[in-house]
């Protein structure tokens, strides 16, 4: 990069907030994927009018600007690919304003979703989204994924809370969109846009967000399948038994087991393990649903089951389903966690397939899958070492068979919050056809003419996008 | 001021020099996940804001010599030497690493070669003149007692 924009940097954050060095370049080189890109500079905004400055000299000079949170993508979202500025959004972190009559929250992006719950809790309050990454993850990182988790069952993924956006276009521009009540249709919709773009339209800055009363009380149960299918039927009964629970889990019996020694729980021998939660205001209500999920779930004939009964009950049946991914990820070198989503009632029938792809890689890989059975979203959870190369192409063969003859065939999506960063590029036009990338291509333009926001990410590309083989 | 530099790592014979790290180690730096669970409320990255200056970058610096894109330098000496070793990465590190053993090794590696920072250079230079780390005289040692 030319010294000159260096200087030009400088002046608008100041020296303290530019940095240039090798070590800095390197640990924002990756994500949680496979993917690494190297960045000719690390800048640290902390207002709207410098990153407006920043993305007008970005664009003067149509240098790549890639925006990044906490950096818990696991897609290769905000991977500098092209070199370029990343755009740390580390100092962009207060919370604006709480208006708890309109029920309201504004935040800047580098608020943390945990931060941002704590800061609710007193009041009674929380934002609902709930990755796993919660603790790190920040709201802009969100936002850009749509980001999800065991709650977006009964409370959706993070665009359902977004009422408003303050973003800052390629060239400067700030805009808005959406409004701060409840219902407004004057725009195209624009905010939900910007949910998912993944960094490829523009910088948020501002987020208005809807919170929801914090429920007070919980009611879970757990049962254990010696038959996939079963497991899956209980699914489907519960999901219509006219309660939507506040989460329905699953976990196979590969996870199941490595979860169980990790945690010293003695779990029983079974196929699927799943776990249903309701929640609410009124303990009677949280109760009755907890019921008539279980009677509906039972019907599937489980194995076992457990009503939790107290707080502690509750817990240790969570601790299983929390200690999926930790458990596996100390089974190997590396730890790669895919993101696909299925029909309800194809679970059953993707996991047995599932099972079945490291055999067909020569066992290079293994696999354990949990995830969000009530939405169809599934966790794959891939187990290998990066550095071996044979391991390594398994790991991307075995993910194209995941795709190619699980997910789409099934009539799935690719990903259901993780997003399509580098890692699913290819497969989007197998999902969505070559006509709607066009579309997409052209929504890019009108935003970004020059492509400098998160290039060759896939979102508009597709296949198109380069993927770097590092 | 911020500088255009040459993004050099080390050669094999070199990686070797850091055997702490690489003989340990090296499968842990692989094995981060890159989660940032250790990043959100680490004392250093609270206090400095840049990655480098965080668990996940100290563990991402270690990986980085160990695959050889990485060189010391006076910026890794003051990213690595500011960690406090807390353990508040121990306890949050899904993939359980050994977080603060890692970073140990690391501090151990760069000073074994040298490369300390300019505090550390001074506390040796008194312990191996004077015995102490403060530079006082040792004679004086008892000073503080009241004569009964």
């Amino acid at each position: 990069m030319r010294e000159e924009i260096l200087r030009e940097l400088e002046k608008i954050v100041g020296e303290d907030d530019v940095s240039t060095d090798p070590v800095e370049i390197y640990v924002h080189s990756r994500d949680s994927a496979l993917f690494q890109g190297f960045a000719d500079v690390i800048v640290r905004p902390e207002s709207t009018e410098e990153v407006s400055q920043i993305l007008k000299l970005a664009n003067d000079y149509k240098i790549p600007v890639y925006p990044r949170g906490s950096g818990t993508s696991i897609c290769g979202g905000p991977i500098p690919v092209l070199g370029g500025i990343v755009l740390a959004m580390y100092k962009m972190n207060r919370i604006i304003e709480f208006d708890r009559e309109n029920l309201m929250v504004t935040v800047e992006p580098g608020v943390i979703c945990d931060d941002l719950n704590e800061f609710l809790a007193p009041y009674g309050y929380f934002f609902p989204p709930d990755p796993g990454s919660s603790n790190a993850a920040t709201i802009g990182g969100m936002v850009g994924h749509n980001a999800g988790g065991m709650l977006a069952l009964k409370y959706g993924t993070t665009k359902d809370w977004i009422q408003w956006l303050e973003v800052v276009l390629p060239g400067g521009k700030v805009i808005r969109t959406g409004s701060n009540t409840l219902k407004s249709v004057s725009d195209y919709d624009l905010t939900k846009l910007f949910c998912a773009s993944e960094g490829t339209l523009g910088v948020v800055t501002k987020i208005g967000m809807r919170v929801a009363p914090k429920p007070k009380y919980y009611r879970t149960v757990l049962f254990y399948f010696d038959d996939l299918r079963k497991a899956g039927n209980a699914i489907v009964n519960v999901r219509s038994s006219g309660v939507v629970p506040a989460a329905l889990e699953i976990i196979d019996r590969i996870s199941m087991k490595t979860a169980g020694e990790y945690t010293g729980m003695d779990l029983p021998e079974a196929e699927a393990m799943l776990i249903v939660q309701t929640d609410g205001l009124v303990e009677e209500q949280v109760q009755r649903e907890i019921e008539i999920c279980f009677e509906a779930a039972k019907k599937a004939e489980p194995i076992e089951w457990m009503m939790a009964e107290t707080e502690e009950e509750r817990n240790k049946a969570w601790a299983i389903r929390k200690a999926c991914f930790p458990a596996l990820a100390r089974k190997a070198i590396t730890t790669i966690i895919e993101d696909m989503c299925v029909p309800i009632t194809k679970i059953p029938d993707a996991l047995v397939e599932i099972q079945k792809i490291p055999e067909r890689v020569n066992n290079l890989v293994s696999i354990g899958t949990y995830g969000h059975a009530g939405d169809g979203n599934l966790h794959p959870t891939f187990l290998f070492d990066e550095r071996d190369p044979e391991e390594r192409e398994a790991f991307f063969k075995a993910t194209k068979i995941l795709y190619d003859e699980v997910v789409l065939p099934r009539g799935g999506s690719i990903t259901g919050e993780h997003g399509i960063g580098i890692a699913r590029s290819k497969y989007i036009p197998k999902q969505l056809g070559k006509e709607t990338i066009e579309l997409m291509k052209g929504i890019k333009k009108v935003f970004d003419p020059n492509n400098i926001m998160n290039p060759m990410k896939g979102k508009p590309y597709g296949d198109e996008a380069i993927i770097p083989e590092i | 001021m911020s500088e255009v530099k040459e993004f050099k790592g080390l050669s094999k014979e070199e990686i070797k020099k850091f055997e702490f790290l690489s003989d340990k180690y090296a499968d842990d730096t692989f094995k981060c996940i890159r989660c940032s669970y250790c990043q959100a409320k680490c004392p250093s990255w609270e206090e400095f804001g840049w990655v480098s200056h965080s668990a996940r970058g100290r563990i991402q610096t270690a990986r980085g010599i160990v695959e050889g894109k990485l060189r010391p330098s006076e910026y890794m000496l003051r990213a690595v030497f500011t960690c406090n070793m807390c353990d508040y990465c121990l306890l949050k590190c899904p993939a359980g690493l050994p977080t603060t053993d890692i970073i140990r090794a690391l501090k151990h590696d760069l000073a074994k070669q040298g490369y300390y920072v300019g505090v550390h250079k001074k506390l040796v230079e008194r312990i191996q003149k004077y015995g102490n780390p403060y530079g006082e005289d040792p004679a004086k040692r008892a000073d503080w007692m009241k004569e009964e």
